[in-house]
């Protein structure tokens, strides 16, 4: 019996690849670093082993009898060097130990983020460059995906690296992420929302990535995956602001231009250290790198749960909503006329390669990729799961 | 947070198995607002976990075995992973030990009946750490529905979730065998029992759940109960996976009661078919005593240390809770598949 191992397996993708290898009756390992993120994987007949990237002792021992790995960690929730170190240091410690252990296929899952979130304008095959840009996220796709490619080469290790371009569907960050812009009242269509979309449906990578392992041809390459065609940023905005109420359509248009002098307008105005603070914990980018910081991450784990204690559920939800909609009487004024300009991080997410169109013939010819879910089948799944979990309004996030 | 109140009174001294996450944030802060009840000794098989947890609490004896607790213990709290429920409780009551266990009581009834009889034949009192009994807002929804404020009796619903993130210092929590089940086991055993005892017995029921093999995180339960004078019909949702409104609403003819399951004290009443946010028809009779929840483990405490030191009969009795275990059996005997509409649309059948 197929025996595959899976770092990330709480995760999104690791989640879903594990629902389905399950499925498809693959005997299915899943790493598990915190156990209080195993509630999905748990509804599952996978082997959970408590283990961390950056254990070796603890990897080693998930991985022993596994024929191939999926390596999917990565650490949003944390960033600068913490985050780089999850990325570098986990993806050498993954590789070494599937090394030692003769595993069969590792799959690492890398991101078209190694080009930068603004790649210059083109059609990208899997030949174009790394561009290193600062940010965590792409500089640490970049390094981990050299570590995981140097062990083939210098070792012989089989591994294929995988591209996703802008992963969505059930349980998915960006999906979630993108609700939360909506329902602020603070998502906007840059430019109109014309830029390119390179959506990937979360069903359509997962089966990349089991067809990739059972590729002969696939060791040694890097390919892209992404959905067969690409769409435009407004259609896949506007498809989860429907997904939440045709009440939050249409959305405001704006330029490039407009939104960073917005940003700037914002900046001249002094605000105060509890507005500021206040940003912070509505910027979930923000929200994670201040979580690298170690003593915030436990402080943030010891108020959650002291609040879940301490105070009512309604209270909690009114506190939260309070926390990430409004900081004064003054500020929700201010925001009815005038929302938050989106981050630049935000801005990134929502306009992330849209000059730029990643080419996915390599994966069908090779893999015999064939990307079954279009954009409209991976919305009503997406909506569905949307409506189930009940994001459609309050502050369920 | 209530200061805990001075007595002369000689305390109870009570033992508490296991430090996880629940000693940890519920017994430990509970016994120490509670002014008879003091913890005698800590146990668990991390030596290192029952010291921290004894430093931070003021408890100076700490072991790693439960045979060897100090010999003036009056009573244990079994809060150790839930398959050592049964087979701990048991032991302590053969000896004539008083046992407040965790819940889930036990993995199933056969455990639950055999932990009852062995109380029951050794006169020791076995009392279920079944804690929102102690609420105030779950109490007075119960005085509601004795005393008829609602009227007859049309439906409930209860829902109850949250994206999981309970500090597990383990992963025995997702084990079938070690936990028993999911969601159901875990968030069904409070709810439950507050349901049947708020509304009766159970008449019959329909469950389904999300487990694809392992442990459901999330499940749905179409219930009839007995009701006051006749059956009630209702609907109760349990999540790992979402987070839920986390209400308990019963209506009746005359007026709607509605519950926040996991705050002591939020309770609203207001006539059945008004606009439930519309201040103007709520209802402030439930005026509820502030309490937090360390009151409520407070609360609990003192109600198994006057068991122990007065005798009687426990606050919640082993037996008490046996129809809710019962039920919880029954859910997993007849569990159909929750519908996940997200992996199953247009004829795409993508569940295992």
């Amino acid at each position: 019996m197929r025996r595959i191992f899976i770092t990330g397996a709480t995760g999104f993708i690791g989640g879903r690849l594990a629902e389905v290898a399950c499925q498809r009756n693959i005997s299915v390992v899943g790493l598990v670093r915190t156990w209080s993120h195993a509630a999905r994987l748990s509804r599952l007949p996978v082997q959970m082993m408590h283990g961390d990237v950056l254990d070796p002792d603890s990897l080693h021992e998930a991985m022993i009898g596994c024929d191939e790995v999926f390596h999917c960690a990565v650490d949003n929730r944390i960033g600068g060097d913490a985050h780089h170190r999850v990325s570098v240091e986990g993806t050498a410690n993954v590789m070494q130990a599937a090394l030692d252990l003769g595993v069969k296929r590792v799959i690492h899952l890398s991101s078209v983020a190694v080009y930068s979130y603004r790649p210059d304008p083109h059609t990208m095959t899997e030949e174009g460059g790394y561009r290193y840009s600062g940010d965590v996220y792409c500089d640490g796709k970049i390094d981990s995906e050299k570590v995981a490619l140097l062990y083939c080469q210098e070792h012989a290790l089989p591994v294929t690296v995988l591209r996703p371009t802008i992963v969505y569907g059930p349980f998915g960050d960006y999906t979630v992420d993108t609700l939360a812009l909506i329902r602020q009242g603070r998502m906007v269509l840059v430019d109109g929302g014309r830029g390119v979309c390179n959506g990937l449906y979360v069903d359509n990578l997962v089966e990349a990535m089991l067809l990739a392992a059972l590729s002969e041809q696939a060791v040694g390459k890097v390919f892209h995956i992404s959905d067969a065609s690409p769409i435009a940023w407004k259609e896949f905005i506007e498809a989860h602001a429907q997904a939440i109420g045709d009440s939050y359509l249409p959305l405001r248009e704006m330029t490039t231009q407009e939104i960073v002098a917005a940003r700037a307008q914002m900046s001249n105005h002094p605000i105060s250290s509890l507005e500021q603070t206040l940003r912070l914990i509505r910027d979930s980018r923000a929200r994670r790198a201040l979580r690298s910081v170690p003593a915030v991450e436990r402080a943030v784990g010891v108020g959650k749960t002291v609040a879940r204690f301490v105070l009512p559920a309604s209270a909690r939800r009114r506190l939260r909503q309070s926390l990430l909609r409004s900081s004064s009487d003054v500020q929700i004024a201010k925001q009815a006329e005038s929302p938050r300009p989106l981050s630049q991080s935000e801005e990134f997410m929502i306009t992330a390669f849209d000059k730029v169109v990643f080419r996915i013939e390599k994966a069908r010819r090779v893999l015999g990729y064939d990307p079954k879910i279009d954009f409209a089948e991976g919305m009503k799944r997406t909506t569905a799961w949307i409506k189930w979990a009940q994001l459609q309004g309050g502050m369920n996030t | 947070m209530a200061k805990k109140e001075e007595t002369n009174k000689p305390r109870v001294r009570l033992a508490i198995l296991g430090c996880g996450a629940a000693t940890e944030l519920c017994h430990l802060p509970g016994a120490k607002l509670a002014a008879e009840i003091e913890i005698a000794a800590l146990v668990d098989k991390n030596m290192a976990r029952a010291q921290y947890l004894g430093k931070r609490f003021g408890v100076d004896r700490w072991t790693d075995d439960y045979r060897q607790l100090p010999v003036d213990v009056d009573g244990v709290v079994n809060a150790l992973p839930h398959h050592l429920h049964a087979p701990v409780t048991i032991e302590f009551l053969k000896q004539g030990m008083p046992v407040l266990v965790e819940k889930p009581m036990a993995l199933n009834l056969r455990e639950a009946e055999t932990m009852v009889r062995a109380a029951s034949v050794g006169g020791v009192a076995l009392q279920v750490g079944l804690m929102y009994r102690f609420c105030n807002g779950a109490c007075i929804v119960k005085r509601a529905l004795d005393e008829g404020w609602l009227g007859g009796l049309r439906s409930f619903t209860v829902e109850w979730g949250f994206v999981y993130d309970w500090p597990v210092a383990s992963g025995f929590f997702f084990s079938k065998e070690q936990a028993g089940g999911g969601v159901l086991i875990d968030l069904g055993s409070h709810v439950l029992d507050l349901l049947l005892w708020w509304l009766g017995d159970v008449v019959d029921v329909e469950y389904w759940d999300d487990s694809l093999g392992g442990v459901e995180a999330d499940c749905k339960l179409s219930l009839v109960l007995k009701g006051q004078t006749e059956p009630i019909n209702g609907t109760v949702v349990l999540s790992r996976l979402r987070n839920l409104k986390n209400r308990a609403r019963i209506v009746g003819d005359r007026f709607t009661i509605d519950c926040d399951i996991s705050a002591p004290t939020s309770v609203r009443m207001w006539p059945t078919g008004s606009d439930a946010e519309d201040p103007a028809f709520m209802l402030n009779s439930v005026s509820l005593q502030r309490q937090s929840l360390d009151d409520v483990y407070a609360g609990q405490l003192r109600a198994f240390g006057r068991t122990i030191a007065a005798g009687g009969k426990s606050a919640v009795p082993g037996e008490c809770v046996l129809g809710s275990v019962a039920l919880i059996d029954r859910c997993y005997r007849e569990r159909k598949t929750l519908e996940m509409p997200w992996m199953r649309l247009e004829g795409k059948v993508d569940q295992v």
